[in-house]
C-alpha cells in the first residue's frame, strides 16, 4: 500500500457521494492544483493530512498511516443554508462509507475514519460562500 | 506491603495536576502557540489562546495589541511574532469544563485552515497529554 492509496480511498469515497447527493459540485483536492472556482460555484475542499506512516512493533515495522481529514464546503449565500447542510450530510455519509461493513476496498488500504467533527457553520461577512468545516481522523493498513 | 490507603486521594491529586499542566501547555509555544499548529501570519492569532472554564470570548481586535498592530500593516513577507498573551487558569479542578479558544476577534477564520483541527485531532496533543498525565509527568 501507498500513501497514495490511502488518500484515494478517501477522496473515491467522498466524491461518490457528494456526486450522488448533487452532481453540480466540484470537488477540490488539496493535492492537485486548482482555480478558486468563482463566487456561484458549490464546491467542496478536501484536505488529507498524514500524521503518522508506521507503527513499530516487534520486528520489522508496519505501515499504518493516520492523520487527519478536512472538508471544507463552499455554498453561494444565495443558495441558502439548507444547500450547505445537505452538502455536509453528504460528505459525511461518504466518509463513513468506508467503515461499512460491505465497502469495497478497491485500493486494498483498510481505510478507517473515526468520530467526525462538524459541520462548523462559518458565515463570514465578507465572503461570498457559506462554509461548512467537517473534520476527522483516519487511519489505513497496508 | 505498600499501604494503599491514599490510593484514590493520590491518584486524584496527580490527574488535577495532569489537568493543569496539560492546560498550561496547551496554549503554550509547546502545544498552539507555533506556527504549524496553528496558522501564522503576524502570530497574534497564535498568541491569544486562552485556557478557562468559561467560554472564551472572541473579540481582541488586532489594532489594540501591539506589536501585531504594527506587523498588521507590513507589507510583503511579515516576519511573526509569537508570544503567548495569558497564562492557563490556575487552580483548576478535575470536575471543571476547561474550555480552549483563541480571543482574536477573526478566530472563526482560522478554522478554515486546518492546521488547528490536525493539531487536535492528531499525534501532537496526544503526546501533549502522554507528557501530562503519564506516571512522571505532572506537577505533584
Amino acid at each position: 500500500m501507498t500513501l497514495v492509496n490511502a488518500r484515494a480511498a478517501f477522496e473515491k469515497a467522498v466524491t461518490d457521494a457528494v456526486v450522488a447527493a448533487d452532481s453540480d459540485v466540484l470537488m477540490v483536492y488539496d493535492n492537485v492544483a486548482f482555480t478558486t472556482p468563482g463566487k456561484t460555484k458549490k464546491y467542496i475542499l478536501m484536505s488529507v493530512n498524514f500524521g503518522q506512516s508506521t507503527l513499530q512493533n516487534q520486528g520489522a515495522s508496519q505501515d499504518y498511516y493516520s492523520g487527519t481529514i478536512q472538508c471544507n464546503v463552499y455554498v453561494p449565500k444565495s443558495a441558502g443554508t439548507a444547500v450547505l447542510s445537505a452538502l455536509s450530510e453528504a460528505v459525511i455519509d461518504g466518509l463513513t462509507s468506508v467503515n461499512a461493513p460491505g465497502y469495497t476496498d478497491t485500493f486494498s488500504s483498510v481505510p478507517r475514519v473515526l468520530d467526525i467533527n462538524g459541520p462548523t457553520p462559518l458565515d463570514l461577512e465578507d465572503r461570498s460562500h457559506f462554509v461548512g468545516v467537517i473534520s476527522c481522523q483516519f487511519t489505513a493498513i497496508a | 506491603m505498600k499501604d494503599l490507603s491514599h490510593a484514590a486521594k493520590d491518584l486524584k491529586s496527580k490527574l488535577t495536576a495532569g489537568l493543569n499542566q496539560f492546560s498550561a501547555d496547551v496554549i503554550s509555544k509547546e502545544g498552539l502557540a507555533q506556527t504549524g499548529n496553528s496558522p501564522v501570519r503576524t502570530g497574534f492569532f497564535a498568541s491569544s489562546w486562552k485556557a478557562q472554564t468559561e467560554r472564551v470570548q472572541a473579540k481582541d481586535k488586532i489594532e489594540n495589541f501591539k506589536p501585531w498592530s504594527e506587523k498588521a500593516k507590513e507589507q510583503g513577507k511579515i516576519q511573526p511574532v509569537i508570544r503567548p498573551r495569558f497564562k492557563a487558569q490556575s487552580g483548576l479542578k478535575l470536575q471543571n469544563t476547561v474550555y480552549v479558544g483563541s480571543s482574536v476577534d477573526y478566530a472563526e477564520r482560522a478554522i478554515e485552515f486546518g492546521q488547528v483541527q490536525n493539531y487536535v485531532q492528531g499525534q501532537g496533543i496526544k503526546a501533549l497529554l502522554k507528557k501530562s498525565f503519564s506516571e512522571k509527568g505532572g506537577r505533584s
